[in-house]
């Protein structure tokens, strides 16, 4: 169970890291439109 | 504040002053791909570095292209550093044996590091391997360094092109800034601090035996003292002692000259093996500054309009020698509490406030540092800023709310300050009632929103998650201060991290709360505020150029620097002088009646 809680952390770090750099490409399409 | 101490401070800027224009000079050659001297050996190398990622060179990208490839570089290397600390125990040149780094730590870590602010919730010499400091902390340090440079230089050549839609190659903007000006200063830097006993070995850490035994409190895993049944704590004796070693002199040169910060062991450098002598020390200030008071003369180099480049420096070294003054003026006071004790400057002391100071550095040279630092995003430390008085104290603060555009980080503080001058002739324009332009180009709706969103996400994310952090539990379960010092010290971790700075007022330990917070902050405080920033530098490039007429406001004037230094100081003053009022502001008023916190 310790082992399988660890490697769900490593998931969920991994996955707020790529949801933020999504968003920020998303962020970058939005500004470019606002134009 | 003695003579001495001001001779050392105005020696620093007059080497600042002289390194400005050859370094200036130097990176306007590299980005517009003049010849340096320099090209003979590494052009090859870029060359072949070019066939083997498949980068054509010549082809230019529009601000959301290099926007996308400066977020693709940055998610893959942070991810690559996060594998890299949890798979650290199975990887060579470990030699203490270190277990993987937790996963919310390494997440803050990989984050902090991509970002350039180099925050450090963990102690370099208990939890990372040689390897891990080497290949992914130092990797970064250079890394996040050149994106810094390549997108000031990208904001440059959006004020500096006509009618034309691209900003340069991310690509080749981030190979020429490693290949050029980052590692080839860092092996000359490095060799000068190894001169001057600087360490750099691979070898395990050295066993000594004290001289004198100490008996300590014994601390549980938790750091915490542990309590016999009776509630006393339980005492050990100590006889040996472990010293730290490793191959600092290569990260401490990079660590200053990328305004990165992050030291290669917890006391950074306050540490006698990152910063041994006074020379060192001098040497790891002016670094810090080398690159950024060096785009001043870029930019003006790049615009045609040298007068610029210097009206910027002024305003710059107006806000720097404000900083500086005030930071020693208070650490020289010495602490009004302590009357009884002899705190004036004299042969055999340096008087003041020397809580959290090195002995062989004084009060001069640690107000300077902790100016330098947060004028620049660097974050490296000779001092504990959580010992200053809270007016000295305050200083470090302000430098990093005011958005580090006091020279700044490397590029982002050209960057922070342009998008200023943006907001700066946008206010001359209203005021004279006429269209604003900046260097012949109109400055329109777009650009104005597109600053503001830049100014408006930094007080957003300090404010708001150090707010939250001071009603939660979480918040204040690691916090060791009480009362107005203890949200200084909540506030000033945010605000370290948002503006990518990453030094610390110390006092708050890290959680899972600070970890990923802290983190997501950072990341936030980097790139939310980069992409507006390319949004303006894009729309910039794309302009005719206006022919200048009687209502043009000039931006090479003194009056143009009076007004820029008063934009900052505005904008700072009126976002964040509530929360300033209750924390710093609060306890030297405290102080003064004779309560501490």
């Amino acid at each position: 169970m310790v082992a399988g809680g660890r490697e769900m952390l490593d998931v969920a770090m991994i996955l707020i890291t790529l949801f933020f750099f999504g968003t920020a490409i998303a962020y970058t399409a939005a500004c470019d439109k606002l134009k | 504040m003695t003579i001495n101490g001001w001779l050392q401070i105005l020696c620093f800027f007059a080497v600042v002053l002289l390194l400005t224009k050859p370094m200036g000079v130097f990176m306007a050659r590299v980005f517009s791909r003049e010849r340096t001297f320099l090209d003979p050996v590494l052009r090859p190398m870029e060359r072949l570095l070019y066939r083997v990622t498949r980068v054509d060179e010549s082809r230019e990208m529009r601000w959301t292209e290099y926007s996308i490839a400066m977020l693709l570089f940055s998610v893959v290397s942070m991810l690559a550093l996060y594998f890299l600390q949890r798979t650290q125990q199975w990887l060579p040149f470990n030699p203490q044996k270190f277990g993987a780094v937790a996963q919310d730590l390494a997440f803050n870590t990989s984050a902090s590091f991509t970002t350039n602010t180099n925050w450090q919730f963990y102690t370099g010499e208990q939890v990372m391997s040689y390897l891990t400091q080497m290949a992914g902390l130092a990797y970064h340090n250079f890394m996040s360094a050149a994106v810094g440079i390549a997108l000031a230089v990208a904001f440059i050549r959006g004020i500096s092109r006509r009618e034309k839609g691209t900003l340069g190659n991310f690509w080749v903007d981030i190979t020429r800034a490693t290949l050029w000006i980052l590692v080839p200063l860092s092996i000359i830097s490095g060799l000068v601090l190894v001169s001057q006993g600087v360490i750099q070995n691979f070898r395990p850490y050295d066993t000594v035996k004290l001289v004198e035994p100490q008996q300590v409190q014994k601390l549980g895993q938790d750091g915490k003292p542990v309590l016999d049944s009776s509630g006393k704590p339980v005492m050990e004796t100590v006889r040996e002692e472990l010293i730290a070693q490793g191959p600092i002199a290569s990260q401490e040169a990079i660590k200053e000259l990328g305004t990165n910060g992050g030291g290669f062991l917890n006391a950074n450098s306050s540490h006698p093996f990152e910063n041994p002598t006074p020379f060192s020390n001098f040497f790891e200030i002016v670094l810090i500054f080398t690159i950024p008071a060096g785009l001043t003369y870029t930019l003006g180099r790049f615009t045609g309009s040298q007068k610029h480049g210097w009206a910027v420096f002024a305003a710059m070294a107006v806000l720097f020698f404000a900083g500086v003054t005030v930071a020693y003026w208070a650490e020289s006071r010495g602490n009004p509490l302590l009357a009884g004790a002899d705190q004036h400057a004299s042969l055999m002391q340096s008087g003041g406030n020397m809580e959290g100071k090195e002995v062989r550095f004084g009060i001069a040279n640690s107000a300077l540092f902790a100016t330098v630092t947060t004028d620049a995003s660097c974050g490296a430390v000779n001092s504990w800023h959580d010992s200053f008085t809270p007016l000295g104290g305050l200083v470090p603060l302000v430098n990093i709310m005011l958005g580090e555009i006091v020279f700044g980080g490397v590029g982002a503080g050209m960057y922070g300050i342009l998008m200023f001058v943006v907001l700066s002739v946008f206010i001359a324009g209203l005021m004279v009632g006429r269209t604003p332009e900046y260097l012949g180009k109109k400055i329109e709706a777009y650009d104005v929103k597109m600053a503001m969103l830049y100014v408006l996400i930094f007080p957003l994310m300090i404010l708001v998650l150090s707010g939250i952090s001071s009603l939660l539990p979480q918040g204040l379960a690691t916090l060791t201060n009480s009362g107005p010092h203890g949200l200084s010290e909540i506030l000033y971790a945010f605000t370290s991290g948002t503006g990518n700075n990453g030094s610390a007022f110390g006092g708050l330990g890290a959680n899972r709360w600070y970890n990923l917070t802290m983190g997501i902050t950072m990341l936030v405080g980097r790139f939310l505020m980069i992409i507006p920033m390319l949004a303006v530098a894009g729309n910039l490039a794309q302009k005719k150029l206006v022919p200048p007429s009687p209502g043009t406001f000039p931006v090479t004037t003194p009056l143009f620097t009076v007004l820029l230094v008063s934009v900052i100081l505005i904008v700072g003053a009126l976002t964040f002088f509530p929360a300033l009022s209750l924390g710093p502001v609060l306890e030297h008023l405290l102080m003064n009646t004779g309560k501490t916190f």
